[in-house]
């Protein structure tokens, strides 16, 4: 405890050194309880952030991959200054990809019919194929995130820390937690590593602007948690696998140096992930609704602390109760429908792939801008899932005829009572989470597709040829005989 | 009826030199050209007096939209000022968020449907890299209003084959000609409808038919009044590019998907009237037409831009790519020979002018406003089929075949194949399998920016049938390909209220969709409780959750 309180006050004033020496404006709180020469924390840690000064002051002297990084940099600006004369066509290091947009629409329409212009409506739109990281500043610190329970994930965790630190020269977070992991504290390994690291707790620190990169080892949860640590501004993501590939972890470990290196570097294409923004307006809470207004309107930069940003779904459904649900539905204030089943699944399109799934939603690439509404078990032979566009406010409320409350729930956490009278708001968030592509966006959903849930996995049929040849005698009945068995067996 | 189409088409033209010099835009017609009828001189004097009238509303209405582009800068300023504050990063100024903006107008206020501006600052460091090549302008769909550049002159009235829609059909084409003094163009086999026509032998005819000729006396004299001052068309043989300012549709959503048909590069907006039940793509009741259409016909109508798929059939044999396709348009009242049969005559006739056919690149491709399905035809084998996106191969379908549908053609044969209904203003193309036979296929939606390709797999033990909108049904051989896109062309339907109430009146009246008896509350049920017992109370409860 003591050691993360004084890592990082001590973190704080590297970043406020830092920012003078970048020539960026200082904050007016200066802290002065702790300098970097002050005794009180460890030899190790006092050692790391020695050598980030000397980086800082010494640049000449920085190691391969800063320098890299900066020319990097550089180049990327030259390309900004080029880049006004129109559609390039580049030869990089990233596969070229067509445009992901629809193609905008003639607003001619026959001799007479026109659009009616209104600027102010008008948004632009950055094709999500040409969606590519860059660097504003080379990154200083990764966040690393686990798996729980997993001892296969240990080894890989140790090695990639490891080679953050050494060879990297980044500070690394992590969970609290991992530290008092029995296993890890045995790893030898680790224990040489352990006091370089940077802790946080959930719950307790606040990582907003103090994490640069994220890195998540072993599965999609990883990348969910990720999502709820940052209910503002994500950090770019880059997400492994082990084992199976994850729908949203779409990097293998084997060679994660070589990875790891490109895209610190700035080679890396990115799909901004939309979340959703869910506020619970309890029917007690005119006052404390009225307050939070305010609070938005003075435009405070914290977001009202009763919404939550979810990056696969949010779930309402009847609980433990043995009653249907009895759930009704509004969008932009308009009544449309009510959820007598098991409950509702509002989604993103990455969560299409998860619980939407199984309640029978078709999947849809995390590029198009939609929301989905997905019963669960509706009692109803006509119900089906509806997906709307991204930028319409959904409203659920506990019908007043119910036989009972709901349940809430956010990335499946956060569970909270729905009574009657209360609501909840979804809308989509202006913060996505930025993931690291490993090949490009259709690429990696398609695999992802394929491998994550087996889509459409299926024995081929074999062509009538391959057939004639199984065929014992000339007889066409025989022939037909056999090409019905072919066909049931297959 | 050639001829009379011949000369309607002339006077039209005539007509339409007279209205660039009326309007004093280029003169592009010789000085000698006169007046062949008189009563055009009589349409001609009364459609401009309708052109000032039209005019001065137009005028108003500009005044009425500067006012309230200044109303919005105003509100404008102080969010923009709020923000302003809030960022002081250099690199806010290329990738501004959106602020959203509450209008005070005199259509019904609806909130954006875009998704919002994706935040890119990625925490400290990490940002997107500024590309403005690749950045395109986006109008809200909650925002498409229709504005005429100049007042609509000709209309096509298309209506359903059913004697039902005669009588409002009449009404709505002699109100059009007398009242709104517009050209009404309509498909020339109306004027060959027995039930419009004097001149039916009807000793010939069933006495069913007889007694509903009988009936249709009025409506049928109302129309021969009017047969003379409409123009004709055949589609296959007349093109209506260009030359139809506005379309009104009657009787269902067929009409609206022939429409699509006829026009296949820019559409003229489009007006569609339900008759009976609610359609999925015709919004307006035939009750109040004249109210509604003279709202739309002033410039009052806000707009649903229904994205089309641009389908191309690629030959394996072939270098030149197919370029009948667009004539080759399927009527609604021919059968399926007689289709096969004007391919033929037209594909000999298109062979002999290939030189001169100066929309080659066109000609190849189709485009569809609710899907295209590839389909294993009469065949008794599995379809077998390779989907490619952006290159790539996808997936196979085995199974009886593949949907390629719009967000319009969500709730037509996909969503009877199990996909999700999408709303028209999501851009997105859906891939849907036809009873596929896997336990693990699902529907897909995929970006609407994307190209697809469609092939016979090699192995595939039989060739396939490719229709668009249900018509021009082809085969698709071994090497053969089906490129499809997103058309820059869709069509403007015009709502009755705003595109998302539309929509889901829509889903409600004509899907019918989570209809449901409401499950009672407690409350209720425990007053029809006779005892206090309390196991009786329960037996009630689980008595009337399976009821319900």
């Amino acid at each position: 405890m003591a050691l993360s309180d004084i890592d990082l006050a001590t973190l704080h004033e590297n970043r406020l050194e830092q920012r003078w020496h970048y020539g960026l404006p200082n904050s007016h709180h200066i802290y002065h309880q702790h300098h970097y020469h002050h005794v009180g924390f460890s030899a190790m840690t006092r050692l790391c952030l020695e050598r980030n000064l000397q980086r800082k002051v010494q640049p000449d002297h920085n190691g391969n991959c800063l320098a890299r990084g900066r020319s990097r940099e550089n180049a990327n600006a030259i390309d900004s200054s080029s880049s006004g004369g129109g559609r390039r066509r580049r030869s990089g290091t990233w596969p070229r990809t067509r445009s992901l947009n629809a193609p905008s629409p003639v607003q001619q329409f026959g001799p007479c019919g026109r659009i009616m212009k209104n600027s102010a409506m008008v948004m632009q739109i950055q094709d999500p194929a040409s969606q590519r990281l860059t660097w504003y500043k080379p990154p200083l610190t990764v966040l690393v995130i686990k798996k729980v329970s997993d001892a296969s994930v240990l080894a890989p965790f140790v090695y990639l820390v490891d080679w953050l630190l050494q060879e990297k020269n980044m500070v690394v977070w992590v969970e609290s937690a991992v530290l008092e992991d029995v296993q890890l504290n045995e790893n030898v390994r680790f224990k040489a590593i352990r006091d370089k690291l940077v802790t946080f707790k959930d719950g307790r620190d606040d990582l907003t602007d103090r994490i640069d990169f994220i890195v998540c080892l072993g599965g999609d949860g990883t990348l969910l948690y990720a999502s709820l640590l940052f209910q503002q501004s994500v950090p770019p993501v880059m997400a492994f696998h082990l084992g199976s590939l994850g729908f949203l972890t779409p990097f293998r470990f084997d060679n994660f140096e070589e990875q790891l290196t490109s895209v610190l570097e700035g080679h890396a294409a990115l799909t901004l992930r939309s979340r959703l923004r869910c506020v619970m307006h309890r029917r007690s809470d005119r006052k404390h609704e009225a307050k939070t207004l305010e609070a938005d309107l003075d435009g405070e930069a914290r977001p009202a602390a009763n919404s939550i940003l979810v990056l696969n779904e949010v779930v309402i459904d009847r609980g433990p109760s043995p009653y249907l649900s009895n759930i009704d539905l509004f969008l932009d204030g308009k009544y449309i429908t009510s959820v007598q089943g098991d409950g509702l699944i509002v989604s993103t399109p990455t969560g299409s792939t998860a619980y939407a799934a199984a309640a029978g939603a078709s999947m849809i690439h995390p590029s198009v801008p939609a929301i989905m509404v997905t019963p669960i078990c509706p009692h109803s032979l006509s119900f089906r899932p509806i997906v709307v566009p991204a930028g319409v406010e959904l409203k659920i409320s506990v019908s007043p005829e119910s036989r009972n409350t709901s349940w809430v729930s956010f990335d499946g956490r956060n569970r909270q009572e729905l009574f009657h009278g209360d609501s909840l708001r979804v809308t989509t968030s202006i913060y996505p989470v930025p993931c690291i592509c490993a090949q490009d966006q259709i690429s990696d959903w398609f695999a992802s597709l394929a491998d994550g849930l087996h889509w459409n996995v299926r024995k081929r049929q074999k062509c009538l040829d391959e057939l004639s040849d199984l065929t014992a005698s000339g007889s066409e009945d025989t022939l037909d005989e056999i090409e019905n068995m072919k066909l049931y067996d297959v | 009826m050639t001829c009379l189409s011949d000369i309607d088409l002339a006077t039209l033209h005539q007509h339409r030199l007279e209205e660039i010099f009326s309007y004093k835009l280029a003169w592009s017609g010789t000085g000698h050209q006169q007046t062949q009828y008189n009563d055009l001189l009589v349409r001609h004097n009364a459609s401009l007096k309708r052109q000032r009238i039209i005019q001065h509303t137009a005028n108003r209405a500009s005044t009425r939209a500067k006012d309230q582009a200044s109303t919005d800068d105003c509100v404008a300023t102080s969010p923009g000022n709020i923000q302003a504050k809030s960022e002081q990063d250099p690199d806010d100024g290329y990738f501004d968020s959106t602020t959203r903006r509450t209008r005070s107008g005199t259509w019904p206020r609806t909130r954006s449907l875009n998704a919002p501006s994706p935040f890119q600052h990625f925490g400290p460091c990490g940002r997107i890299m500024k590309n403005s090549a690749m950045v395109m302008q986006i109008q809200d769909p909650a925002s498409q209003r229709l504005t005429w550049y100049k007042p609509p002159l000709t209309v096509l009235v298309i209506k359903k084959k059913d004697s039902q829609v005669l009588p409002p059909f009449v009404q709505l084409v002699e109100w059009l000609v007398q009242e709104k003094h517009m050209v009404v163009w309509v498909e020339s086999a109306v004027l060959e409808d027995k039930l419009l026509r004097d001149d039916v032998k009807l000793e010939q005819e069933s006495s069913k038919f007889q007694k509903v000729h009988q009936q249709y006396a009025g409506v049928r004299a109302r129309f021969l009044d009017l047969r003379e001052k409409l123009v004709t068309f055949k589609d296959g043989r007349d093109d209506l590019t260009d030359r139809i300012d506005f379309i009104v549709c009657l009787g269902g959503d067929g009409t609206l998907l022939y429409a699509s048909q006829l026009f296949q590069q820019s559409v003229p907006p489009v007006m569609a009237f339900y008759l009976g039940s609610l359609g999925f793509l015709t919004p307006f009741q035939c009750d109040n037409f004249q109210e509604q259409v003279t709202n739309v016909l002033e410039g009052h109508a806000a707009l649903t831009l229904r994205s089309r798929l641009r389908c191309s059939i690629h030959r394996k044999g072939e270098r030149r790519k197919e370029s009948l396709l667009h004539s080759v348009g399927g009527n609604l009242l021919i059968p399926s020979f007689q289709r096969q049969l004007n391919y033929v005559e037209l594909n000999n006739g298109q062979t002999g002018k290939a030189g001169s056919n100066n929309n080659n690149g066109h000609n190849n491709s189709i485009l569809v406003l609710n899907e295209v399905v590839i389909n294993r035809g009469p065949s008794p084998y599995l379809s077998n089929i390779d989907i490619f996106l952006e290159g790539k191969y996808i997936t196979s379908v085995q199974g009886d075949g593949l949907i390629v549908s719009t967000p319009t053609g969500s709730t037509a044969y996909a969503a009877a194949a199990g996909a999700s209904m999408i709303h028209p203003s999501v851009p997105a193309i859906l891939v849907t399998p036809i009873c596929p036979h896997s336990l693990s296929f699902r529907p897909i939606v995929v970006p609407a920016g994307v190209e697809l390709k469609i092939s016979i797999s090699p192995d595939s033990r039989n060739t396939s049938r490719v229709s668009f909108d249900g018509r021009n049904d082809q085969e698709l051989n071994h090497g053969d390909s089906l490129r499809v896109t997103t058309s820059i062309y869709p069509v403007p339907s015009i709502c009755s209220q705003d595109q998302i109430s539309d929509w889901f009146d829509s889903l409600a009246e004509g899907l019918h969709w989570n209809v449901r008896k409401r499950q009672k509350c407690l409350d209720e049920l425990s007053d029809l409780t006779t005892s206090g017992s309390e196991d009786t109370l329960d037996d009630f409860d689980n008595l009337q959750i399976y009821d319900a």
